[in-house]
Formats: C-alpha cells, structure tokens, sequence
C-alpha cells in the first residue's frame, strides 16, 4: 500500500523538525506542503523545474542548518545530474527527498518515466498514490517568501 | 580580459565559493581557484551551479559562477524564474568562445542575450594569451 502524499510529507517533517530549512519544488507538491505546514521555514520554488536540490546544496555547504530538499520525481529526472555533484560534496546537512507519484500531475497528470530504486545524493524515494489537487495555492509573493528565508539566515 | 585578470576581479569582489562547469578559456582561472584551495564546486550542468550559487547567497555568501558561453542556454531559465525576480543575482565569469564554427553564432548573441533578459552581474573572459593568439 502506497503512502498518500500528505502521509509522506508528514514523514519528512516529522524526521526533521521545526529548525531544518526546507526547500520544496513546484507544483502541487508545494500547496499540499503549504497546508500542513504553513508555519515552518519554507523555500517554495516556484520556477526552476528540478534545481530545488541545487538552491539546497549552496545553502548547505554555507550554513550549519539541516536543508532538507522535498522534490517531485518528474523534477529529479530534469536535473538528474545535480545528484552526482551532491554526491561528491558530500554534504552531512543536505537531506534530498523524492515523492514519486509517477506523473506530471498539476500539468494534467502525464506520465512520468519510472524511476529507479536509488540514486546517489537522493536520502529516500517515497512513492506516493495519486492525489486529489490540493485546493490551496501558497499565497506567500515571491518576494515574502523570498525575505522569509534571506531572515533566516 | 584574459581569464587571469578575471580571477584577480574575483578575488576584489571577495568571492568566498566557486560553482561552474569547466572551459578551455577558463583553463588559467579553474587552475588558481584550485591552487589556492579556495572552495569550489564543479558542477555538471551550468543551471545547477547557478542554483548552487543562488544557494549560497541567500545564505550569506558570495559565490562567482563560471562557465562557457555555450551553457548561457542552460542557464536561462534559473536567471529568469529565480535570480532576477528575487535580485539574487551571483557574478557570472563567461569564457566568450566565438572562433570555431559550432561556436560563432552564440559568440555573437551572447551579451545581447543577457541584456535581453536584463541580467548585469557578468564579465566575459577572452581566455588565456596564449589561446586568444590561435
């Protein structure tokens, strides 16, 4: 049995608590992340399909803090190469987490190429069932959000 | 400016971390950033080092990304979804390769690109003496 999407993410956060800094990639990923946890330190990064783990990685290797990166597998794949660089930086502070529901879903839930079990620089692929659309879009600007996290630091 | 004085522009800017993706032109720069130890992320692609970058940034520091002008196309996206509306815009250090033929229309496009999208933190490098000789 598959995880539901919001069990995942409570998963995630429940690992890494209320200090670690979160970066979360687009599309409906980041509405239901913004549902359950409107109040936690979040980069929601709107554009930029499948860096998210790239923005986690230069935060990580100038900061002290847990980064932990929640990404889409569509995402992983656009950018699967970054999982290399993270791999040979190393860094002991970056968490990079996959949920994999197997499609593009807020573009109309196209399929998604499967991925495989594992891949260097990823901490965990967590498969998900396909969700409703989360009815919340993250209300915070670009900008708000952009000031929330520059304060954090 | 030949890609040693663009290291030298770097170091006056206090550049503390380098992202990029390797280039010929930039032979001379890539050596002494590793000379002096200086920390330095290669990465495989120029959008994640501009990623990287955007990073390190918003986390205080000041990061110098470097690559050849055929990876300007890689990066358009993260300059305009990212950096320019959030005006975090790390420095650029372009190798600007124009004389072989797979080269010679970015050559001629690549400044004008940037200032299409109206991104301002770049400097172009003209490679070594030696190579700018060829």
């Amino acid at each position: 049995m598959l995880l539901s999407r919001e069990d995942a993410i409570h998963k995630i956060f429940d690992t890494h608590g209320a200090a670690a800094i979160y970066v979360v990639s687009t599309g409906y990923l980041s509405r239901a992340i913004y549902s359950l946890y409107p109040n936690q330190n979040i980069f929601y990064m709107k554009g930029s399909m499948g860096l998210a783990p790239g923005i986690g990685l230069g935060l990580a290797v100038s900061c002290n803090r847990d980064i932990v990166v929640i990404s889409g597998d569509g995402a992983l794949l656009m950018h699967l190469g970054l999982t290399h660089t993270i791999r040979d930086v190393g860094a002991k502070n970056l968490f990079v987490y996959i949920i994999d529901n197997g499609c593009y879903e807020s573009v109309g839930g196209f399929k998604c190429s499967d991925l495989e079990s594992s891949y260097p620089g990823v901490t965990e692929i967590i498969k998900v069932q396909r969700a409703e659309k989360p009815t919340t879009r993250v209300p915070l600007t670009f900008k708000d959000n952009f000031t929330k996290l520059k304060e954090l630091f | 400016m030949y890609s040693v004085e663009a290291f030298e522009l770097t170091r006056l800017r206090l550049v503390d971390i380098y992202v990029g993706v390797p280039d010929s032109y930039l032979k001379t720069f890539i050596s002494k950033i590793n000379e002096l130890g200086l920390p330095h992320i290669i990465a495989v692609n120029e959008a994640h080092a501009v990623a990287i970058a955007f990073g390190c940034m918003i986390a205080g520091k000041i990061p110098c990304v470097y690559l050849q002008n055929s990876g300007l196309g890689n990066i358009i996206n993260p300059l305009t979804s990212l950096c320019i509306p959030s005006k975090v815009e790390p420095m650029l250090v372009i190798g600007h390769r124009h004389t072989l033929e797979q080269h010679k229309l970015m050559g001629d496009i690549d400044e004008e690109l940037l200032k299409l999208i109206g991104y301002t933190n770049y400097i172009f490098a003209e490679g070594d003496s030696a190579n700018v000789a060829q």
